[in-house]
């Protein structure tokens, strides 16, 4: 039993780490939390859909179509909104990625429709047992897609131009602006890469729930593994999803499925409440 | 309405940082006294202890021999402590007017229905307290700005009317800070002149930090020094301005005795 | 302002239903609901600064609240809302307190949990809430009248919404209102004169949700039929949309983004289905192009006239 519930667990925590990714790499470098990353899992799965129903492309295609595009949005986003808002209260901020999302999520709902969409599994569905445990081949894949595109992050972030520049903003903006870093421009590319990982997750988690205009809502779940990695770490952001798919999932086991997603909200406003840092977070003073 | 302040063996850490450490000495009723040290030396991190923003790590502040120690900052301001800050924390978007009205808000006593309604008790009270601000903001030169958004102030007319805001919560100690930094020097003696008034015509206890010397001198009645978070010096002006240990620290030089 | 447009406006409200078919008394009236649920968002994000995405949920506990206090214990309306709207008031004092943990986009974060929690809730506990199938809403009764035809509701309703945009109003000039305000600028100056913040950040969304239950309640008489699904983080995002189109600070945004909101739709018929999609884009293109929103907008023309 308990062996099953880290399976499934893991599989869920994988998705929800991929999404608390896209939320940290964002927040570090631009100080924005996006309220509307959730509906951007979303519009990729629709992308794919788009691709293979309406333009005839082959699934890899369709998905590198997706991916493609989902990046684009984030740059747009950034420099048509995010960027003139730049210097406005936080406030606006949050209800401007609010509306972004609910944008998505209507213009989805106004042009492929209230019901579900078929979309095909990255493997075949067929579960199989092995030491008494039954493995699904497509939950396993999202796994492995999921641990390598946090591998591939990671030494991007190390070894590339690009992910140093990143890294540096990170640290210090005003320092990075002073060695010739261009900000926005890394903003930039932090949206697109953000729009990525969430597109990869969206992709994935389609097939295992159901892709309809309302599927953005596991966004939340998203949100919460961040808070459990403490928002601005990202090996946090990674065992926070799979801290929160474990729990959810022997909540659902133990509890009942119906109270699954009320225990990770719950989660969600414990942790907030009594480790506002997370477990990985560092606190940051405010001085007067 | 003035009050007697202690600092006892004061101390504040931050991580490993020493911010402050054993400081003692007093505000003598109806005087002005002025803390002054270079900058990093604990200054702002002092009032921000006796106002409650930070919990001393050891050491307590005494307003009229009741300790202030642990009491939310809001509680301490209902102990007679008004204040000013560094960087003005003024309510930006509220015009100036708005800005005293609500340094006045304990001293308003009408509820909710009351307001919604309007009923007497409310537009007495609002009459009694734009009479009050508008006294307030003439007070401190502001009666032609009363109208403008606190953000839109020049940074001159922003202490002051920080000044103006802590004078509205009736204090019987006023602490300041760096309230003559980046003034013209027409407006440092009118500071000056304010100052004085307030200490002779209303009697407060006011502790001055600021790093403009002419306006320290002139005005303190005491001075305390402060270096690297340590009591360097208390004494009168006379006495600080001869001081080789405070010339030492002002040149950059390290004090000899610790 | 000019106070004769308002009394016009006003005395155009109380003639309305002698003259306009029932069909048009009911959206006004429905105006006049999202009014008062979005005034209380008015008060705790536009005042208070607070960041709420919870005020779908705390219309649920008004429409519940008082639908189930009639079904069960046969209580009036005019005794059920208000309690229905003191208990979330309650609720919403006790959300705010843990403003004191946490602030900004935590809030944010926490208030979207507690909405999520109240709507799980109402899907699950079937046997309080009539579960995902929804619950019918007893109509409200005066001294023997049944309240149920468009008029009657209109002569409860709108008071209500008149009474919520004068509440916003008098805030304005009152210490409550400018200690909301000084706390959304400046916690420590606000502390440092000697307004206890964390208090009046719980108050805020007290009022809010005392505000948001009522118009609950009042949307639950209008529907006769509630559904979880219409009290969702997606309902609570709509309401701030609203509240920002309107104008954040602007005693009337409340009414202008809920006339908006609610005639837009009606009058572009079989385009309907793009309407929240539109209504998205022109709250990015309002935040980015007039920060202020349309009552902010309205505002400055009418200081400029
Ligand atoms: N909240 C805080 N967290 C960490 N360190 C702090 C904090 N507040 C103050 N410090 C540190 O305490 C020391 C004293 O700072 P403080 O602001 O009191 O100096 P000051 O005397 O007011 O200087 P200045 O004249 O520049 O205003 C500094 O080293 C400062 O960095
Ligand atoms: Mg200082």
């Amino acid at each position: 039993m308990l062996g099953q519930i880290l399976v499934s667990g893991i599989t869920a925590g994988a998705v929800y780490a991929l999404v608390a990714l896209g939320f940290v790499v964002l927040h570090r470098g631009t100080r924005i939390v996006h309220f509307g990353l959730g509906d951007q899992l979303t519009l990729s799965a629709y992308l794919v859909v788009i691709g293979q129903v309406y333009l005839d492309l082959p699934f890899a295609a369709a998905v590198a179509l997706s991916l493609l595009l989902s990046a684009g949005f984030g740059v747009l986003v950034e420099r048509a909104i995010m960027r003139p808002l730049r210097a406005s209260p936080l406030l606006v901020m949050v209800i401007a990625t609010l509306a972004i999302g609910a944008a998505i999520r209507e213009g989805l709902r106004a042009s492929m429709g209230p019901l579900p969409w078929p979309i095909p599994f990255l493997l075949t569905p067929a579960p199989f047992t092995l030491g008494g445990l039954v493995l699904v081949p497509a939950n396993l894949a999202v796994v492995g897609v999921a641990a390598v595109v946090v591998l591939a992050l990671f030494l991007a972030l190390r070894f590339t131009r690009f992910g140093r520049a990143i890294v540096a903003v990170y640290e210090n903006p005003t320092g990075a602006a002073i060695v010739g870093i261009s900000v926005p421009a890394v903003h930039a590319r932090l949206w697109g890469l953000a729009s990525v990982l969430a597109a990869i997750a969206g992709i994935m988690v389609a097939p295992l729930i159901t892709l309809s205009p309302d599927m953005g809502s596991i966004g939340i779940k998203g949100f919460a593994a961040a808070v459990l990695g403490g928002f601005n770490s990202l090996p946090g952001a990674i065992a926070g999803g799979v801290l929160l798919g474990v729990v959810e999932t022997a909540a659902g086991v133990y509890i009942s499925s119906a109270m699954k997603d009320v225990v990770s909200y719950a989660l969600l406003i414990g942790c907030v409440l009594l480790l506002p840092h997370g477990l990985f977070g560092r606190a940051e003073a405010r001085k007067v | 309405m003035t009050a007697t302040l202690h600092v006892e063996r004061l101390g504040i850490r931050f991580g490993g940082l020493v911010a402050l450490e054993d400081v003692s000495f007093s505000v003598a009723p109806g005087s002005i006294h002025a803390v002054i040290g270079p900058n990093g030396a604990g200054k702002t991190t002092l009032i921000n202890l006796i106002t409650g923003l930070y919990r001393p790590t050891s050491g307590r502040m005494l307003l009229d021999g009741a300790p202030l120690s642990g009491l939310a900052s809001h509680r301490i301001a209902a102990r007679g402590v008004a204040r000013s800050f560094q960087n003005t924390e003024l309510f930006t978007e509220l015009t100036a007017r708005e800005n005293v009205l609500a340094g006045l808000h304990r001293h308003l006593h009408y509820g909710l229905a009351e307001t919604v309604l309007r009923l007497p008790r409310w537009r007495h009270a609002e009459r009694e307290a734009a009479a009050q601000a508008e006294a307030l903001l003439a007070r401190v030169g502001l009666a032609d700005q009363a109208e403008v958004a606190a953000g839109d102030l020049a940074l001159g007319q922003q202490r002051r009317l920080e000044l103006a805001r802590a004078l509205a919560t009736g204090p019987r100690l006023l602490l300041l800070d760096e309230p003559a930094a980046g003034l013209r020097a027409a407006e440092a003696e009118d500071l000056v002149r304010v100052l004085r008034d307030l200490r002779d015509t209303l009697g407060l206890a006011i502790l001055l930090v600021d790093h403009v010397m002419r306006v320290v001198m002139q005005v303190s009645d005491r001075i305390t020094v402060l270096h690297h978070g340590r009591l360097l010096a208390d004494d009168l002006p006379e006495a600080i301005r001869r001081n080789p240990q405070v010339i030492a620290a002002y040149l950059g030089g390290a004090p000899h005795a610790a | 302002m000019p106070r004769a447009l308002l009394l016009l406006a006003l005395a155009g409200l109380v003639l309305l239903p002698f003259q306009a078919p029932s069909h048009i008394t009911y959206l006004v009236a429905l105006i006049g609901t999202t009014t008062v649920i979005v005034a209380g968002l008015a008060i705790v994000v536009g005042l208070a600064g607070q960041i709420s995405i919870a005020q779908a949920g705390f219309a649920a506990i008004g429409a519940y609240g008082s639908a189930q206090l009639a079904n069960w214990y046969g209580l009036p309306y005019w005794l059920g809302l208000p309690a229905a709207a003191l208990v979330a008031a309650l609720v919403g004092y006790l959300f705010g307190l843990l403003s004191l943990r946490v602030a900004d986009h935590y809030l944010a974060l926490t208030s979207m949990a507690f909405c999520a929690i109240l709507q799980l809730l109402l899907v699950h506990l079937e046997d309080w809430t009539g579960g995902a199938v929804g619950l019918a809403v007893p109509p409200a009764t005066l001294g023997g009248f049944t309240l149920d035809k468009p008029v009657q509701l209109y002569a409860f309703i709108m008071p209500c919404a008149v009474f919520a945009t004068w509440l916003l109003n008098s805030l304005r000039h009152a210490k409550l209102g400018r200690a909301f305000a000084a706390l959304r600028m400046s916690e420590v100056g606000a502390a440092a004169v000697g307004i206890p913040v964390l208090h009046h950040k719980a108050l805020a969304f007290a009022l809010s949700a005392f505000l948001g239950a009522w118009g609950g309640g009042l949307f639950a008489l209008q529907t006769t039929y509630l559904d979880p699904a219409q009290f969702g983080i997606l309902e609570s995002v709509r309401l701030i949309a609203i509240a920002v189109i309107g104008g954040l600070l602007n005693p009337l945004g409340p009414a202008i983004g809920a006339t908006i909101f609610v005639l837009l739709p009606e009058m572009m018929g079989g385009f309907g289905r793009y309407m929240t999609l539109v209504f998205s884009l022109a709250l990015l293109a309002c935040l980015v192009l007039a920060p202020a929103g349309l009552g902010g907008v309205v505002h400055r023309l009418w200081k400029r006239a």
